[in-house]
């Protein structure tokens, strides 16, 4: 009986905390379809009179959220092929191949996972300015695959050390060489902690904003977040078309969440141990 | 096999396309800024070398700088003793063998993986004294002597800031102890009822010693991610009003970029990394004792 109460009593505490962190989120998606009269003089916790879709035309079209999505998609699956190539090579070489200066390389790639990247920040600027690619997309490209190789490098060489190397010996007897039995062999069997690494990055390069905001001049080259602050300094009277964008730009975001929420606990929680 | 693995043309195919990139746009420049920060420069024309001077000026004359160094420190207070203590409950509540506790869990993660802009974006709105929502529910619920301009009042701005990254980022501590957690053996606990500990002493005698190493490491990357906030508060404030909002990393972009103070940018940025490795060397000296084993 005791037990009984205790529980409903945990119950209801659980659901509280769980309106407190979504109320926030409700009210966002609830605002995007208001007008504006409806956000200033309705009750927060109510639903749309009338469920509108003119602040998500007037944020796509308009405001040119479609740009900035279309720029974040860009950036983020080049980085993300990049990053799982080049990790999962290094990865390889670091774990698997002889050579001396294996523990070096290691130490010099944990720098990238300790020091925070605005220590970066304006070295890289003129870097890029003396390259001239400061304000095109691969003056974030480039920065944002070095900044996430080396948590990627760490998480495939965790698995790597782990997984019995009888499947590429025997690649290796049937003829194949390094190149071929890593591709064959080796890339397919990296599957899970790939997966693992690239929701990682797709979150942090879909999310990034300090990069974006220092190297693109562009207003046509921004990403996502990037293009909502602006907007949001534009639009700062009308809520609505703001937050149209704000819910078009974390629908990939929901998406994934939904398809792989395992798959991201997992990343985060390796992620998180690595740092 | 170990004859192929060791061919140093392959060895380099495999290692050097991303070590340069990682050399150039990171490791490299990580350098640079130590360089910099010795240099009186605006970015454009030839720079002087000046010494130490840059960080005399930081430590001696500029009080903006030991505002946003308590700011930071505010950020890691609140990150350690009131974050974290609000996860580990989180996250004894989702380790309960009850029915929606995976529901609940990703409920309470799902804010971490929006973007710092979009949350902040967010509550900017919902700090707003109009429109707002948290103005609008305390004059439903008769509080209407409370409401304000949050974040536009020196009194009430960092606090505001400061409640944004703990809604944010509660659910990201409370998924790595709860991983914690599920790592230890149910039967711990089943022997320590029998011996009568139960309720807290359960979780003060079983749960916090087998978790000392996975709560290290939250309290570790807390520190680092407070001595490291940046864009909760530039999209939020931009750290007014009076500064009563600003932080090293803020600081540091605005000299840099704003004022084209390069080498004085460069100093904040090298105290920045310092701060963090140092405080993080700190804590895991502190912290790390002997295994525990039972």
């Amino acid at each position: 009986m005791l037990n009984k109460t205790k529980n409903t009593a945990i119950y209801i505490l659980m659901i509280i905390i769980a309106v407190l962190q979504l109320f926030p989120l409700y009210w966002l998606v609830v605002s995007a379809f208001k007008d504006n009269s409806e956000i200033i003089g309705g009750a927060v916790w109510a639903l749309p009179t009338k469920w509108r879709l003119d602040n998500f035309t007037e944020a796509w079209v308009s405001a040119k959220v479609s740009q900035y999505f279309f720029n974040s998609v860009t950036v983020t699956l080049v980085t993300l092929f990049f990053v799982l190539l080049f990790a999962s090579m290094m990865a390889y070489a670091l774990t698997r191949m002889k050579f001396k200066y294996n523990g070096v390389i290691l130490f010099v790639l944990l720098m990238g996972v300790m020091v925070p990247i605005h220590a970066t920040l304006i070295p890289l600027f003129m870097i890029l300015k003396n390259l001239g690619i400061l304000s095109s997309r691969l003056s974030i490209i480039l920065p944002y695959i070095a900044v996430n190789l080396p948590i990627g490098v760490y998480m495939l060489s965790a698995f790597l050390r782990t997984m019995p190397k009888e499947l590429e010996e025997a690649a290796f007897m049937d003829g194949c060489g390094v190149v071929k039995s890593f591709f064959k062999v080796v890339l397919p069997l990296l599957k899970p902690p790939l997966a693992s690494v690239a929701i990682f990055v797709f979150l942090a390069v879909w999310n990034e904003l300090l990069m974006a905001a220092t190297f693109i001049q562009k207003q046509e080259l921004r990403t996502l977040p990037l293009g909502l602050m602006n907007f949001s300094g534009q639009y700062s009277i009308s809520w609505g078309p703001l937050a149209a964008a704000m819910v078009i730009s974390t629908l990939p975001i929901l998406l994934a969440y939904v398809l792989f929420s395992d798959q991201m606990e997992k990343s985060f929680t390796a992620g998180a141990i690595l740092k | 096999m170990e004859k192929a693995l060791s061919n140093k043309k392959i060895l380099a195919l495999f290692l050097l396309p991303g070590l340069i990139v990682f050399l150039i746009f990171y490791f490299v420049p990580i350098l640079i800024t130590a360089y910099y920060s010795l240099q009186d420069w605006d970015g454009i024309n030839p720079m002087t070398f000046i010494g130490l001077d840059n960080y005399i000026e930081m430590f001696t004359v500029d009080k903006s700088f030991w505002q946003a160094v308590w700011n930071s420190f505010a950020f890691l207070l609140v990150g350690v003793f009131i974050q974290l203590p609000i996860s580990f409950a989180l996250a004894m509540l989702v380790s309960r063998k009850m029915k929606g506790r995976k529901w609940f869990r990703n409920i309470y993660f799902f804010p971490v993986v929006m973007s710092t802009t979009m949350v902040s974006l967010l509550w900017v709105k919902i700090y707003d004294p109009n429109i707002g929502m948290l103005n609008t529910l305390m004059d439903a619920m008769g509080l209407g002597s409370w409401t304000q301009a949050w974040l536009g009042d020196t009194k009430t701005a960092l606090l505001s800031v400061l409640i944004v990254t703990t809604w944010h980022y509660v659910g990201y501590n409370m998924l790595i102890l709860f991983a914690g957690m599920q790592g230890i053996p149910e039967q711990y606990y089943e022997a320590a009822k029998l011996d009568g500990a139960t309720g807290w002493k359960a979780v003060r005698y079983i749960t916090f010693p087998l978790l000392s190493d996975v709560l290290r490491i939250c309290i570790v990357l807390n520190v680092i991610y407070a001595l490291k906030t940046f864009e909760s508060v530039y999209v939020m404030t931009n750290g007014g009003p009076l500064d009563s909002t600003t932080v090293i990393a803020l600081k540091m972009f605005q000299e840099a970029f704003l004022k084209q103070n390069f080498g004085y940018g460069s100093a904040l940025a090298v105290f920045m990394v310092l701060e963090c490795l140092i405080i993080a060397w700190v804590i895991n000296k502190l912290l790390t004792q002997e295994k525990i084993e039972y």
